[in-house]
């Protein structure tokens, strides 16, 4: 088969083309960085099937970022028949340089100009025939987003398939730019001045640098990004994942759906045709696959993650994140992060599993290591936030501590890792899309496909920790520990009945809570005791799930430091805010 | 009225055209010509704080005091 390379800078809509040639849509956002792997798909252009790869935004080939290297090592490995690079036209000056260095690769290729329409606005003119003729290389238009141009760039690229050598370069042009090949500064600036002259004459723009609008000024003031800020935690989080997700669907499809309709049933087939009540209990005792596992990935995490995943899409898309990321820099600075760690501990509020994996994208093994540390101790789920928020609705007061408690717990942990951790943050240097309104279709899809990989990463888990709980009550194991646990908890001032909430929350953070909730509700924990409870299970560590999620990406050591230190602080805060409260050790 | 200084102390407002980039590590120096910031090119400091946010060409770029600091631009109008 064919292949098919889209390379590009990030956010010029790689993987909107991908999208459209595939059928098979990947992330595709305003956040630079997203797409980290590389994705592929087949995608079937008059009746000939072509493979094509959407790869991480680079900016050059000079490579100083993992992703970058990922693109070049993939330009090497496959020899593809046809290179796209996808370019955001009225930044050409700034994309130009890497169509030279990809001209040099030697495969065919061709430059897309894309976001015409928004160029179009912001009043650039791009002779496009004088450019292809100078590069030697086909050039075509396109609004992707707006599905403008899409059938000239499919029959394009048809076309040079089908002529293969052909549309390769001129042999005279490998010439004249191979002085330019060697790395360093000199040669990158060398290409930047034959970009500049290919372009002269070619590319115009309004030279008063123009304004945005007022809006999207206003958001990047402080008080404009607090508003913001604010709006997003309580419109995007509070309303609609916390009041909505976790609380009317949860509703509907746990409560409802699942509690009272499907398992009723699903339990008497298991109680029937279980050969052994070994098995029945496996699958529908208390801890058994079908009522905690499937229960959980279909009643709870489902309508929780899915509402979250949109709202995040949509944060991504519009360029809220990029924003935020800006205003919060000097912030994260203190905790040895920069603002780009905006992302993962977002992510963090939804669900702290996927957030570990998404520190992939900060720049130093300093900073993964910070926020990995930081979401495990001080950043609560969406499900446990919910079940927190509904525990202590009833005392503001209440609500108000734990939120600075978590607070502060997090700035403290931030500023001593800064403090004891060798070297500095990464310089912090982001792109500022304007404020887009985004389109439903994109964020649907790409709610989708997050959910789908939920679903594929996490469930597993789920369902593995269902038949680890099992065992553990089969073995009296759970009890044992349970017992272990309790002296502890009454340094804390809590009940001893608490330490199956501990143990839960460990398995599944948001479980803790729930049952914490439970005994919440039979009268076992009652005023401060609460609020020292919401505080010490929100540090606690985090669920199963995200602590192997850990270990796979920072390694056995490290995540066991982290571990033992979550466990301390947790700890230490839930006995000294006892004593602050003034409650009895029980 | 013409001077020559650093990105991370020019106002919001400030226009000018860069002039030298003095970060010594090369991946800094790449860094700041992808985005667009390369000798000759000319700025607009949109914002001061609470970081220094500039637009070279069509794209508005949020950078550290420190990476604004590598920046020596001549400034044109303020």
């Amino acid at each position: 088969m064919k292949r098919v390379i889209l390379v590009g800078n990030p956010n010029v809509g790689k993987s909107v083309l991908f999208y459209l040639l595939t059928g098979n849509y990947v992330t595709v956002s305003n956040y630079p960085g997203t797409t980290v792997e590389v994705s592929r798909g087949v995608a079937n252009l008059y009746g000939k099937a072509l493979e094509i790869y959407d790869t991480p935004g680079l900016y050059s080939l000079d490579t100083i970022t993992e992703e970058e290297a990922v693109t070049k090592r993939l330009l090497s490995e496959k020899k593809p028949d046809l290179v796209i690079h996808v370019t955001d036209a009225k930044n050409l000056p700034r994309m130009l340089p890497l169509t030279l260095e990809l001209q040099q690769l030697g495969f065919p290729l061709l430059l897309l100009l894309n976001m015409m329409d928004e160029a179009d606005r912001a009043g650039v003119r791009i002779r496009r025939h004088e450019l292809s003729s100078r590069l030697h290389l086909p050039v075509l238009e396109a609004a992707l987003a707006q599905g403008r141009g899409v059938a000239i760039l499919k029959r394009e690229i048809s076309r040079m398939i089908s002529e293969g050598e052909k549309a390769a370069f001129s042999p005279e042009r490998k010439g004249r730019t191979k002085n330019v090949a060697g790395a360093g500064t000199p040669a990158a600036f060398l290409k930047w001045q034959e970009a500049e002259r290919i372009l002269s004459g070619v590319y115009f723009a309004d030279t008063n640098l123009q304004e945005e609008g007022s809006f999207d000024r206003f958001t990047l003031s402080p008080a404009g990004g607090m508003i913001l800020t604010l709006s997003v935690l309580y419109f995007g989080l509070y309303l609609l994942v916390g009041r909505f997700g976790a609380g009317i669907l949860v509703d509907l499809l746990e409560g409802t759906l699942i509690s009272e309709m499907i398992l009723p049933i699903l339990a008497r087939w298991s109680a029937e045709y279980a050969p052994w009540p070994e098995l029945h209990q496996l699958l529908a005792g208390e801890y058994g696959i079908i009522t905690l596992g499937f229960r959980y990935a279909f009643g709870i995490i489902l309508p929780i993650m899915g509402t979250f995943f949109f709202v995040f899409s949509v944060l991504e898309d519009s360029g809220i994140l990029p924003r935020l990321a800006y205003l919060t820099d000097g912030w994260m600075n203190r905790l040895g992060l920069n603002g780009r760690a905006v992302i993962p501990l977002t992510l963090g509020l939804g669900c702290g599993t996927m957030a570990v994996l998404v520190t992939r994208t900060l720049e130093s093994k300093r900073e993964r290591v910070i926020a990995s540390f930081l979401l495990a101790l001080a950043v609560p789920c969406s499900a446990q936030l919910g079940l927190i928020m509904a525990l202590l609705s009833g005392r503001p007061a209440s609500l108000l501590l734990w939120a600075v408690i978590t607070g502060g717990v997090l700035i403290l942990a931030g500023s001593l890792l800064e403090i004891l951790l060798p070297g500095h943050r990464a310089p912090f240097f982001m792109e500022l899309p304007p404020l887009r309104l985004p389109r439903f279709n994109a964020i649907f899809q790409k709610t989708l496909a997050r959910m789908r990989w939920y679903f594929v990463e996490v469930i597993p888990v789920f369902m593995l920790v269902s038949i680890f709980l099992w065992l553990m009550q089969m073995t009296g194991l759970m009890d044992t520990l349970a017992a272990l646990l309790a002296p502890a908890l009454g340094r804390m001032g809590l009940p001893p009945e608490m330490n199956l909430v501990f143990l839960y929350g460990f398995f599944r953070r948001d479980y803790g809570a729930a049952g914490l909730y439970d005994l919440y509700k039979a009268g076992k924990v009652a005023g401060a005791q609460l609020l020292v409870a919401s505080v010490v299970l929100t540090l606690f560590l985090p669920c199963l799930a995200q602590l192997v999620m850990m270990v796979k990406e920072r390694g056995v050591w490290i995540s066991l430091v982290i571990a033992v230190s979550v466990i301390f602080m947790a700890y230490g805060a839930g006995v000294l805010l006892r004593g602050l409260l003034g409650l009895p050790v029980l | 009225m013409e001077q020559c200084m650093t990105l991370d102390r020019c106002l919001a407002g400030t226009k000018g055209n860069v002039t030298e980039l003095t970060a010594e590590s090369r991946a800094i120096l790449l860094k700041l010509m992808n985005l667009g910031i390369i000798p000759g090119a000319s700025l607009y400091v949109v914002r001061h704080s609470p970081g220094i946010l500039v637009k070279a060409g069509h794209t508005r770029i949020a950078l550290d005091k420190g990476l604004a600091a590598y920046v020596r631009i001549k400034v044109t109008s303020v």
